[in-house]
Formats: structure tokens, C-alpha cells, sequence
């Protein structure tokens, strides 16, 4: 087969960003990109294989969705880049219209595969599909997101867990700034993509300032903080979200990669992030574990069983409006779609809590709107944990 | 003619969002929340508020011997909910309280291949919990269950009861997942004699293959329950069939085991193949996505494949209604079977 034609020449991104609004760090952004127009803040659902658990891309749509997000590693193992390159692209093979962001891969290697092992060249790693010894370089990387064609890809970062040794983290910041610049030479599109740098640095503010000191001047379409979500306090997350949304530029799109819960995406929202992702929704529908304004409810308690109600009374999400919570209860456990129903439940419930979030930028009313969201979702003022209220003081948002 | 998709609970498979024009529902699924629905109709509960339900007592996919009737006509043993007896009054006391639209009679709902004796006395029971049925009023329409498993003097004698009674059709039940092919078409065949002057609902239930239900059609059946198109989608399986094509067929079929023609999208030949499963095909499916994406979806084994092949299926068998009211409004009817068979069917040797 034929491969597809690549014509080297001098990059320009072509990711536009502005801010529409911005309430003190908080911005309501939109991001310009090859496939439309996205909205920030935004939640992006992950569709980990070209596909989202079930639901079909006319769903997404529907649901309002802008953007999607696709996993390298998985990509480029099925259906691989023979055939992304046959059909011109991920775009094109999975007949999705909007928007799409890749990861660089890196984050599988380490989470999947027990025989990963990092070296300056790259990710060594056991293939999935024969068992040889393979490696995944920033080169390579690149070489499978331009096959996919996705409108961000993301640069090969050595994924560290923020909890590791000093001197791991040390390593994986000075790693990460080195690789970028491969990315960038290896980066050879068919059509228009935009690279995003990796800040990395675990919880160590120095590592993070030689970080951000490395990647800013590459000037790239955007930036994303890594290395969180690993099993760090919650007082360590928002102080390095704090601290790395306020050196990234303000011009530029910013995303916290792996935050899905609600909590979470409202406080970095609120210290200038912009994008956000994880698997979270899904998989915790598959638990029977649902969304809503006050807190998680799981369906699979008793009391439910007698319960007509939607899972949010007033949420305009295909589930809401048709299944009550008795039937979701009663079903769940004997057919494999009530996991289906309650994942479209959660995915939309993110993102119409980024959509109502920005309107709040937009309309100035932040602060109530955080208020009201945080006193739903704890159960009283009272129930706010002292981490929500640190970094609402840091947002200069006031709960009171 | 109108096509009754299985559901079991209310969930058609794969397709929960989707709006089906008729949906069959299985009471023991519902035996257990049945308080509730004294303010809340089946309908309603289930989220298929466009849809009409066909309230019936086993569930097609069920597997053994679901439904154990006894020397008493008005009482039953189910398997869903486990070993669960249920009566007449209660089987009408749900239909009453659900407004469940179509309800088909209390029955043993004996298996195909469940012996003589075991045929016989469903027929007979089947024939008098209808007349108990009948005592207890309900909204919907009330359709007789006729019985007799493969003993086709016992199916007639039911059915010939039944349609003896004041109701509003009757629904040939019994048969369960594999039961589809030649073996019910034998029974279609000798039953529908008694059927030409039948002007009311004619129904017939089982796993709702298009060969089955083309055949059935031209002898006179006007509803379908169906599994069909989701046992394939389950399978990776489409149907591949263009109605908009296709030439009359007079000469008889020798009724062998034909079969649909479909594609396994498991197969590595679609791994690289752009376009529709089905050229022209009108469904979500075809005219968003290529045949490549649904081999890689099965490859990886998401669930998504099964949702897009099962949409494709249904449009077909929406497409199906459509050929066989074509024929039936060019009083064509007698050739649609011949016509089904060898325009859109591989013959024994082919496959």
C-alpha cells in the first residue's frame, strides 16, 4: 500500500485561542481548531479505542460534545497505522466530525505494561500483540498522531507517579524537556495538527518552574500539566494546578490531564485550566455509580428499587428523560446496557457542568455558581473540605 | 404488518435509545417491582413512551424449559422470576394495572419439541385460561395464546377455539430461540388454512427470522416478534440485503434451509474496506461509517460494533415491512416468499 505523502516544512499551528470572559483566574475560553469551534472550559470524553462504551458518535453530538479524545497505544496497536493511513485518518475511519486530541501514548506504556522501562531513547516496552521488545520514542509517537490525524496531539512525557523518589522526578522534568524538542522534529502532518508540551515535575515546585522554563519557549498551540491524579493530597493537586496555570501563558489553552471528578474540575477550572479528561464517567458507571448535583448516588442500593424518579430530576440527558431510578436499579446487573444508559448520564453531566460553569464566567456569577455547586455536593457549606476552601482563596472565589 | 422487537425488560439490545414502533415485554421481569405500577404505566417505565408493548409471559431467549405448566389451567411456574408461581388473576391484575396495549393470553407456553402429552394439555390449558382471561377486563387489546407445541391437531384445535372467542387476535406462541426455519414455517403452513377469513391480529412469536416471517406473511400473519436482527448484531453480523432491488418470483420454493444473506464483519477481508455495509443502504450505520471501523470495533471488542450493526439490522427489517406491504397492496402476497428466497438468500449448497 501506498503511503500516505507528507511534505516537511516549517510548522505553523494552527490552533487559535481566545478568551471570551474570565472571572479573576477563571476563563471562558474557545478554542479554534481544524474540526470546529470548542468551548472552554471543557471536558473531553474519552473514547480510549475509537469508540465511547457504547454510545455512537450522533450521541456525542447530541449530548453537545466538541471534542473527543483517542489513546496512541491502543491506536496504534488496533487497527494500527496501515490502515489509519488507508482511511486517511482517524477522522475519516470513525466517521467523527468533531474535534479529536491524542495522548502521546507514554501514559499506557507505564500504567498497562509491567516490562516498560524508560531510557533516553524512549519507552522500551513488551509488545501487547507478539511479545517482542519494542520502543516508543517521541519520534514514533508523533509518527502515530500524525497517522491519526488527531487536531492536538500531545508530546512523549517520561510519566513519572508524583508520589516517586526525588531524584526519579528530577530526571523525568530535565527527560521531558529534552524529548520535546524531538517531537517537534519528528512532527511531519498531511493536515493541520497542534502539539501540546507536557509540564511535568511531580509535586516539587522547583521541578515544575524548570519545567514550565523549558516548555514555554517552544511556544507551542498549548500546554497540559502532567503527572497528577496519582494518589496525591488533594492540597498538593490544586497547589501545583495554582502554580502552573499561573506561569503558563494566558493566551494559551491550558488542560490538567486524567481529572473526570466533579469536584475536581471546577476548582482547576477555577484556577485558569481549560480542558480536562479521564475515563472516570464510564468507569464508574460500570459500577452503578452515577452523577449528580448532590453528590455520587449508587444505584444499586436498595432504596432505589422503589424510586421513579430520574437520576437528576430537571438533567436533559437521554437517560433523565427516559428511565427512572427504579428501572436503571432493576436492570443494572442484568443487561449489559444500563451501563451504556448511566454513562451517557455521567458524560453529560461533565459536560454541561463545564458548559454551565462557563456561562458563569461568562454572566460574572462565578462565585455563586461555585458556591451553590460545592454546597450541593458536600451536603451544607459545613461539609466543605478545607482543600475546596484553600483553593477557592486562591481563585479568589469566595464560598461564604 | 408490524414488527414486535424483543426486549425482555425493555431495553431492545444494544439500542436502548431508540424509538421501535412495537416492543415485546416479558412479565417476570417486572413480577418482582409489580406494586409500582399502580401509578406508573409499563410504557412509562420502561422509557419506551412511543412504543406498544406486547405483554407476554415467557421470554423469548430463555433457555431450558422457562415455563412449566400443571394440571391446572390458571396456574404456572416460571423461570423469571426463579420457580415463581403466578395466576391468571395476577398475570391480569399486571396487564390492568401496566395499560399494557396488547396482552397475549395466559399460557403454559409448552416448548416446540416438548412431547405429545405436554402439547396436548398446553392446547387444551391454553383454551381455557383464555376463557378465565376474558373475565378480568383490561384496557389493552387481548390477543389468544394458541399452544400445542409441534403437534399441529393440537395448534388447530386451539386455534380453532380461539377464534371462536370474543378478543382481538390470536398469537402463536411456544416457540423460544432456535426455533426458526423450516420447522416453524411447517406449522405457519398448516395452521393458516383456518386463517384465510381471519380478519384480526394474526402474531407470531419466536426469534423472528426474515425468511420466516416473509413465509409466515404470505399466508396470512400480520405481527412479528423478532430477535433477529440483535442475536445477528451480537454476532457481527449484518444483513445484507437491498429491498430496492429485485425481481418477482413466481415458481415454488422447495422449502429447504435457505438462508439470508449476511456479512460477518469478523471477517479480516473488511479490515481495510471503505464504505457501507450494505451499498445504498439508508441506516445511521451506512451512511456514517465504513465496514473497516466496525471489524476494527469487533476486533477490540467494543460494544459500539454491536449498537451500529444492530441499527443497521433494523433498518432492515423496517425495509422488510415495506417489501411485504408492497406485495400485499399489488395482491402479490403468494410470491413473496419465492421472491424473498431468490433475490436476497443463499440456497443450502451455498454456504
Amino acid at each position: 500500500m501506498e503511503p500516505r505523502k507528507r511534505i516537511k516544512r516549517a510548522i505553523e499551528w494552527s490552533l487559535k485561542f481566545r478568551v471570551d470572559a474570565s472571572v479573576n483566574r477563571a476563563r471562558a475560553g474557545h478554542l479554534d481548531l481544524p474540526h470546529g469551534g470548542v468551548s472552554s472550559p471543557v471536558y473531553m470524553p474519552v473514547g480510549t479505542k475509537a469508540s465511547i462504551k457504547g454510545i455512537t458518535y450522533n450521541e456525542m453530538k447530541e449530548m453537545g460534545c466538541e471534542i473527543l479524545l483517542s489513546n496512541t497505544y491502543h491506536l496504534g496497536n488496533f487497527p494500527g497505522t496501515e490502515v489509519l493511513d488507508h482511511f486517511d485518518g482517524l477522522h475519516s475511519f470513525e466517521g467523527w466530525s468533531g474535534n479529536i486530541l491524542t495522548d502521546s501514548g507514554g501514559f499506557q506504556m507505564v500504567s498497562l505494561l509491567k516490562l516498560a522501562n524508560i531510557t533516553e531513547a524512549g519507552v522500551e516496552f513488551q509488545s501487547p500483540v507478539d511479545g517482542s521488545m519494542m520502543l516508543l520514542t517521541p519520534e514514533e509517537s508523533i509518527r502515530i498522531q500524525n497517522s491519526i490525524g488527531g487536531d492536538i496531539m500531545m508530546a512523549l512525557d517520561d510519566v513519572v507517579n508524583p508520589m516517586s523518589t526525588p531524584e526519579r522526578l528530577e530526571e523525568a522534568c530535565h527527560r521531558t524537556n529534552r524529548w520535546i524538542d524531538r517531537c517537534i522534529e519528528g512532527h511531519n502532518p498531511i493536515k493541520p495538527q497542534n502539539l501540546f508540551g507536557i509540564v511535568q515535575g511531580g509535586l516539587d515546585l522547583r521541578l515544575r518552574d524548570i519545567s514550565l522554563a523549558g516548555l514555554i519557549p517552544k511556544d507551542l498551540p498549548g500546554y497540559a500539566i502532567g503527572g497528577l491524579c496519582g494518589g496525591e493530597k488533594k492540597d498538593d493537586f490544586w497547589k501545583i494546578v495554582a502554580h502552573c496555570t499561573d506561569k503558563l501563558p494566558w493566551d494559551k489553552p491550558r488542560y490538567v490531564m486524567g481529572v473526570g471528578y466533579p469536584v475536581d474540575l471546577v476548582v482547576c477550572a477555577c484556577l485558569g485550566a481549560d480542558m480536562f479528561d479521564c475515563v472516570f464517567p464510564t468507569r464508574t458507571a460500570r459500577f452503578g455509580q452515577v452523577f449528580t448535583t448532590k453528590g455520587f448516588l449508587k444505584l444499586r442500593r436498595e432504596e432505589m428499587k422503589n424510586d421513579l424518579t430520574p437520576i437528576e430530576p430537571g438533567c436533559q440527558c437521554s437517560t433523565c428523560r427516559k428511565y427512572s431510578k427504579s428501572f436503571l436499579c432493576e436492570a443494572f446487573h442484568k443487561e449489559e446496557a444500563t451501563c451504556y444508559l448511566l454513562s451517557v448520564h455521567n458524560i453529560y453531566f461533565l459536560l454541561n457542568l463545564m458548559r454551565r460553569l462557563r456561562q458563569s464566567i461568562v454572566t460574572n456569577t462565578l462565585d455563586a455558581f461555585v458556591k451553590d455547586f460545592m454546597v450541593n455536593w458536600f451536603g451544607g457549606l459545613e461539609n466543605v473540605p478545607k482543600w475546596v476552601f484553600d483553593a477557592m482563596k486562591e481563585a479568589k472565589i469566595s464560598l461564604e | 404488518m408490524e414488527i414486535v422487537y424483543y426486549t425482555g425488560r425493555g431495553l431492545p439490545p444494544y439500542l436502548s435509545q431508540h424509538n421501535l414502533s412495537s416492543l415485546q415485554l416479558c412479565l417476570g421481569h417486572f413480577y418482582e417491582s409489580r406494586n409500582l405500577f399502580k401509578s406508573i404505566s409499563l410504557q412509562e417505565y420502561t422509557g419506551n413512551t412511543h412504543s406498544n408493548i406486547f405483554l407476554m409471559i415467557k421470554d423469548t431467549m430463555s433457555k431450558g424449559n422457562p415455563i412449566q405448566g400443571g394440571v391446572k389451567h390458571s396456574e404456572i411456574t416460571v423461570s423469571i422470576p426463579k420457580n415463581t408461581k403466578i395466576t391468571i388473576q395476577e398475570y391480569m391484575s399486571f396487564a390492568q394495572d401496566t395499560k399494557t396495549q396488547y396482552v397475549l393470553s395466559f399460557a403454559e407456553e409448552a416448548v416446540i419439541q416438548s412431547g405429545y402429552k405436554r402439547a396436548q394439555r398446553s392446547a387444551k390449558n391454553a383454551v381455557l385460561a383464555l376463557d378465565e382471561c376474558l373475565n378480568y377486563p383490561i384496557s389493552g387489546k387481548l390477543l389468544g395464546n394458541v399452544q400445542g407445541g409441534d403437534d399441529i391437531e393440537a395448534r388447530v384445535l386451539c386455534l380453532k377455539e380461539m377464534i371462536k372467542r370474543n378478543i382481538d387476535g390470536v398469537w402463536f406462541g411456544g416457540f423460544y430461540a432456535d426455533d426458526h426455519g423450516v420447522a416453524n414455517r411447517d406449522i405457519v403452513e398448516a395452521v393458516s388454512e383456518y386463517l384465510i377469513d381471519y380478519k384480526k391480529i394474526i402474531g407470531l412469536s419466536g426469534p423472528g427470522r426474515p425468511l420466516d416471517i416473509v413465509f409466515a406473511a404470505s399466508k396470512g400473519f400480520t405481527h412479528f416478534e423478532t430477535f433477529w436482527p440483535f442475536k445477528l448484531a451480537g454476532e457481527g453480523k449484518a444483513l445484507s440485503i437491498n429491498f430496492e432491488n429485485y425481481s418477482l418470483e413466481e415458481d415454488n420454493i422447495i422449502d429447504r434451509e435457505y438462508q439470508e444473506v449476511t456479512i460477518d464483519l469478523n471477517n479480516t477481508d473488511f479490515r481495510f474496506q471503505k464504505g457501507p455495509l450494505v451499498p445504498g443502504c439508508k441506516c445511521m450505520t451506512c451512511t456514517h461509517h465504513h465496514a473497516g471501523y466496525i471489524y476494527h470495533l469487533l476486533t477490540v471488542q467494543e460494544m459500539t460494533a454491536h449498537t451500529l450493526l444492530a441499527i443497521h439490522n433494523i433498518e432492515i427489517f423496517e425495509n422488510l415491512k415495506k417489501f411485504i406491504s408492497d406485495l400485499k397492496d399489488q395482491n402479490k402476497l403468494d410470491q413473496a416468499f419465492s421472491t424473498f428466497v431468490r433475490n436476497f438468500c443463499t440456497s443450502p449448497a451455498e454456504y
